[in-house]
């Protein structure tokens, strides 16, 4: 809580996410081809989840260097905290932080491709959540891992992009599939991919964040 | 009773402490001093478990320091404050983190005098309303030991004049750092430390 609190007036990652995330949308539309064909609705998905990613890892960096400005990340380990905790505390924010970015993005990405975003808005915010809780650990593992390293901001996505490929991979795919058919039953197995990827990522997170914040 | 034995620590080719040894009896106020760069604020964070050593053993009542941690109370050289949440938001998550009484927040508060700023963001205030806080940040949980790095940074007269007030309290160790010996005369024992070596 403390973190979407301190976020609320700082307003230092959300509102970064949301306008860099905004700037792609709006860049990569010009190049959508005009006609809806499957093509062209693979294409929607993809930069769909590109401009998410892009702006996930924005946040990620900014959300895990909170922590490591004013070594306050040792604040938290001085305490008698399981760093697990601190884990799943630092992975909600980030989570929330997608949910704020994908409340905005969806509905505008919608317009562009002449969606009423009342119609799709539903099932393809269902997906950015399954994707948004592994995407969050892994932005968090990895966020706080890089804030060691000198050329951080270039480290984060070298760690995290092949980690976050299959979610991105499999909400690319089943939202391609609500844009043509308005259904992901036909690539439901895509779904079961997230969801393992979601399991273990908290779960790898769960285990090494203690070794990932420590000396 | 805090012990160290032949406590070193190595920053690549930099020793920052060699071989130093020492034990602190409970219920003593230790006073660690020495010039810049001469491994007052490392060995510090030794004894907290923040840093581990490259050779020898820090133990805490017998124990690694890592384990001890619901026992100490640390103020380093960062306030660990969060600069948008108010001094009262601040003293709450740590209190939460140290499952302290929520009866210690408005206590610690009144104690530190910072009462009219307990609603104020951590921003917004100056730099010695600031080391209040983060005082009363490392003794929210009425630490057993207590470790403080430059208490007096930011202090105004009467806020050094009352450090000693604040963190005194019986059966607490409590070890503080400072480059000043004046400002620890009020100390037990005084360790001297010269290049990572103890004087």
């Amino acid at each position: 809580m403390k973190d979407l609190r301190s976020e609320s007036r700082a307003k230092e990652i959300a509102p970064a996410m949301v306008m860099f995330a905004l700037a792609l949308v709006f860049l990569l539309s010009f190049t959508l081809p005009a006609v809806n064909t499957p093509e062209a609705r693979d294409t929607t998905a993809a930069f769909l989840w590109a401009s998410l990613l892009f702006a996930a890892i924005t946040g990620f960096g900014q959300s895990a260097s909170t922590e490591k400005e004013g070594s306050r990340i040792e604040g938290l380990l001085m305490a008698p905290v399981d760093p697990a905790a601190l884990f799943m505390g630092k992975a909600i924010s980030n989570f929330a932080y997608m949910i704020a970015l994908e409340m905005v993005i969806v509905p505008v990405l919608l317009l562009f491709v002449d969606i009423a975003p009342g119609l799709l808005f539903p099932q393809i915010f269902a997906v950015a959540v399954a994707a948004n809780i592994g995407m969050a650990a892994i932005g968090t593992l990895f966020g706080q891992a890089s804030q060691y390293a000198r050329a951080r901001a270039l480290i984060l996505p070298l760690l995290a992009f092949p980690a976050l490929l299959p979610v991105i991979l499999g909400a690319s795919k089943l939202t391609s599939s609500l844009l043509s058919s308005g259904t992901t039953a036909s690539e439901a197995r895509w779904f079961v991919l997230i969801g393992v990827y979601d399991l273990v990522f908290v779960t790898i997170g769960v285990v090494t964040f203690e070794f990932v914040i420590s000396e | 009773m805090i012990s160290a034995s032949a406590l070193s620590k190595r920053f690549g080719s930099v020793h920052a402490l060699h071989g130093v040894t020492f034990d602190i009896a409970s219920g003593k106020t230790a006073a660690i001093l020495g010039a810049n760069g001469s491994g007052k604020s490392t060995l510090l964070r030794l004894i907290a478990g923040l840093a581990r050593p490259s050779a020898g053993q820090i133990q805490i009542m017998g124990e690694d320091p890592r384990k001890r941690k619901a026992s100490i109370g640390f103020l380093g050289h960062e306030t660990y404050l969060y600069p948008y949440l108010t001094v009262i938001e601040n003293l709450r998550f740590y209190s939460r983190l140290y499952r302290a009484d929520e009866d210690r927040v408005g206590l610690t508060i009144e104690t530190m005098g910072i009462s009219s700023l307990a609603g104020s963001a951590v921003h917004t205030l100056s730099r010695g309303q600031t080391q209040r806080a983060a005082i009363a940040r490392a003794l929210l949980h009425d630490p057993d030991i207590l470790l403080l790095d430059e208490p007096y940074t930011g202090l105004d007269r009467h806020g050094s004049a009352q450090l000693q007030t604040w963190i005194t309290r019986p059966h607490r160790t409590t070890i503080l750092v400072t480059h000043d010996a004046d400002r620890a005369n009020f100390a037990d024992l005084t360790l001297e430390l010269s290049d990572g070596r103890l004087l």
